[in-house]
């Protein structure tokens, strides 16, 4: 009996074991969406291939109807998938809900676990949260049916056939591997000049972001926060101790460290795709001119195959001159 | 042989409880961000309150959007205003947005009615036709949703840091707003593109004119003009002035004693909707010359507190006249939000001799 038979032939209330596989997709969706302030450690393919997989098996299970046409559906079964689609556009507007709470959640999270952030780099969502967006958009309206089926019997036509789409688990993580590996890097760069919500006095601050990103993000990413002050003599950064000080200032104003201003390390969300080493150097040259360099490695890959390497370069003068930032 | 019914029972999670939760949610971040008592705080409450009348109360369309030509001209206008938001950057938010958003609350006021909001109506109070209806126009907007917001988001997401940048800022400015009009209010668009012409007296009596009506239709009339009436305010009721000065403490400089002053002056414009402008700051005086001690810098000139208005400074300056006087003007146009084309325009001044005369305040 196929699935849109089961369909036509409800005639049980007991539940579906399919509703095992709708957990474990709306499990999966939870820790995608789950905007904490966690890492999934280089991790996320493995979510996305299983997502994946859970979604083809509901799929299966469903006879994929609700991607069916009307024509090749009988009035009950129209009925019952035009009625997941209703159901399936509420639950969008609550996992979008769900989202927006867990983000919240997550912010104050963050500011409690890990102290005042830095003012990241503006630039767009972030990949867990682009996946979580689309998963539960292409799953819904499957998801509801799966979950409205009843009792299951073992379908019996062409099974290898019907699990033809399982290849796209195999096709999605090849595509990754190329991206990865092929894919040019992305860089974003955000100069505030100056920098309304830090000063100093008897000194310009302006505050520089830089992110590099590996397969638009789904492969990791590096990224910069610099707080950098010149004072006419010396162009310098401020917040990260480890960086050169400058000469024409008392040393003890840059003894503590405020990651809020100036860090040189990803964000959680950076390295859900890839693990992410980097490490900043700077230098303040005789004419006062400040050279912040990071050098980095984005390893999406386990064993830092195909690692790719990565670099920003901040050039600021004495002045406050902009020379270089790539 | 038990038969399952394919008819719900009232499901746990329905588009009123999450419209609701979203409400309560947003509705806390903006009452969080507004002043207790200050005018769009209430008329934020007032609004909610005229959505709870209005909802509670039968609609039937009537004969222009009983028409099917008259209720698409109505899904395009809307989609035109949700497609203008989706490219609206803050500022221009801002600006023209609130506007637009108020012309897109009675779009979809209106919406509402042409389809007696058979989208989120209980299952009991509608038939098996209008249930069909519903559902498949729920499936057509589910295509919509999913391929203007997946495909949109992943191509931008991806494609160019110039795309991921685009995607950010839309939804720092009016993006959010397509959104939730998308998710809250594609399937009563799609009913009404779909419907046909309606026939009268087929689906239900005329609505009945009973003193809830009367009541939603008072609130909703009121809070569409209230807004306009207060934004013409700003050209018309004349500007309020406080002001007050007070002693501070002297000291001595290189010329001798300084005596000090502190200023404050407020400016309101607009009633309800409109800007104060402030200038705080000390001032002082030796006999040899008048002088800032602080509150007179270009970073001083800001609106203290702007409702549905822009306020924009056009002037800043403080001079040193040869007298020794003390000269500071702050000059800016306030332009309503909703009616852009009224505007007034403020200026505060101090005006201090090298003697400490108030020439001038404000």
């Amino acid at each position: 009996m196929s699935a849109q038979q089961r369909v036509a032939n409800a005639a049980s209330t007991r539940p579906s074991t399919t509703r095992v596989f709708v957990f474990l997709v709306a499990l999966g969706w939870l820790v995608v969406a789950a905007q904490f302030p966690y890492s999934l450690q280089g991790a996320g393919i493995l979510i996305v291939l299983a997502l994946i997989a859970l979604s083809v098996v509901l799929g299966v299970r469903t006879g994929w109807l609700a991607f069916q046409s009307t024509s090749r559906l009988d009035e009950r079964q129209a009925t019952l998938r035009d009625r997941a689609y209703r159901i399936g556009f509420r639950l969008v507007g609550a996992g979008v809900l769900v989202m927006f709470v867990l983000y919240i959640v997550g912010v104050i999270l963050q500011a409690i676990m890990l102290g005042p952030q830095s003012q990241a780099t503006s630039d767009g969502f972030s990949a867990r949260t682009v996946l979580a967006i689309l998963e539960l958009l292409a799953i819904a309206p499957t998801a509801v049916i799966a979950w409205l089926l009843p009792s299951d019997s073992e379908p019996a036509n062409g099974p290898a056939t019907r699990w033809l789409p399982l290849m796209a688990v195999p096709i999605v993580a090849l595509a990754w591997i190329i991206a990865v590996l092929a894919a040019p890097l992305q860089t974003t760069v955000l100069a505030t000049v100056p920098d309304n919500s830090f000063t100093m006095s008897a000194a310009k601050c302006g505050h520089f972001g830089a992110v590099k990103r590996v397969a638009s993000g789904f492969g990791g990413a590096a990224r910069l926060e610099a707080e950098v002050c010149w004072n006419g003599q010396q162009a310098f950064t401020y917040g990260d101790p480890s960086l050169p000080r400058p000469t024409s200032l008392p040393s003890e104003e840059f003894s503590r460290p405020l990651p809020g201003l100036t860090i040189c390390a990803p964000l959680a969300t950076d390295t859900d795709f890839g693990n992410v080493v980097e490490r900043c150097t700077g230098q303040i040259d005789a004419d006062g001119t400040l050279h912040l360099a990071l050098r980095g490695q984005v390893s999406p890959l386990p064993g830092s195959v195909g690692a790719r390497e990565v670099q920003i370069q901040l050039v600021v003068t004495r002045d406050g001159k902009l020379l270089a930032f790539n | 042989m038990t038969t399952r019914s394919l008819r719900p029972s009232r499901p746990l999670i329905t588009i009123e409880r999450v419209v609701a939760a979203l409400v309560v949610l947003i509705g806390f971040g903006l009452l969080a961000s507004l002043q207790v008592f200050d005018a769009a705080f209430l008329y934020l409450l007032f609004v909610l309150a005229t959505a709870f009348v209005v909802r509670s109360v039968d609609v039937e369309p009537g004969a222009w959007l009983g028409l099917r030509l008259v209720r698409r001209a109505l899904v395009v206008v809307i989609a035109l205003i949700t497609l203008d938001f989706l490219t609206m950057r803050t500022t221009d938010f801002i600006n023209v947005g609130i506007a637009l958003l108020v012309l897109l609350a009675l779009g979809d006021l209106a919406l509402g009615r042409a389809t007696r909001r058979i989208a989120t109506a209980d299952a009991d109070r509608i038939d098996e036709r209008q249930e069909a209806l519903r559902n498949r126009a729920h499936r057509i907007a589910y295509a919509i949703l999913a391929i203007s917001v997946g495909l949109v988001l992943l191509i931008a997401d991806v494609a160019t840091p110039g795309t991921r940048r685009w995607l950010a800022d839309s939804l720092g400015g009016g993006g959010v707003v397509s959104l939730i009009q998308l998710l809250f209010f594609s399937p009563a668009m799609v009913i009404a593109w779909i419907e046909p012409d309606r026939i009268a007296d087929v689906d239900g009596s005329r609505m009945r004119r009973n003193l809830r009506a009367r009541i939603a239709y008072g609130m909703v009339t009121f809070a569409v003009v209230m807004p306009v009436l207060m934004s013409l305010s700003l050209a018309v009721a004349p500007s309020r002035v406080s002001a007050f000065t007070r002693p501070e403490p002297d000291f001595v400089t290189p010329n001798g004693t300084a005596h000090c002053s502190y200023f404050d002056a407020r400016t309101q414009a607009g009633i309800g909707f409109g800007a104060t402008t402030r200038i705080t700051a000390v001032a002082c005086w030796d006999g040899r010359s008048a002088f800032e001690e602080w509150g007179l810098n270009s970073s001083d000139c800001y609106p203290y507190r702007a409702e549905f208005v822009t306020a924009t400074t056009i002037e800043c300056r403080r001079t040193m006249e040869f007298d020794g006087s003390l000269h500071f003007t702050y000059r800016t146009v306030v332009r309503s939000a909703i009616l852009p084309f009224v505007s007034r325009e403020v200026v505060m001044t101090l005006n201090l001799t090298k003697d400490g005369k108030v020439v001038q305040f404000p």
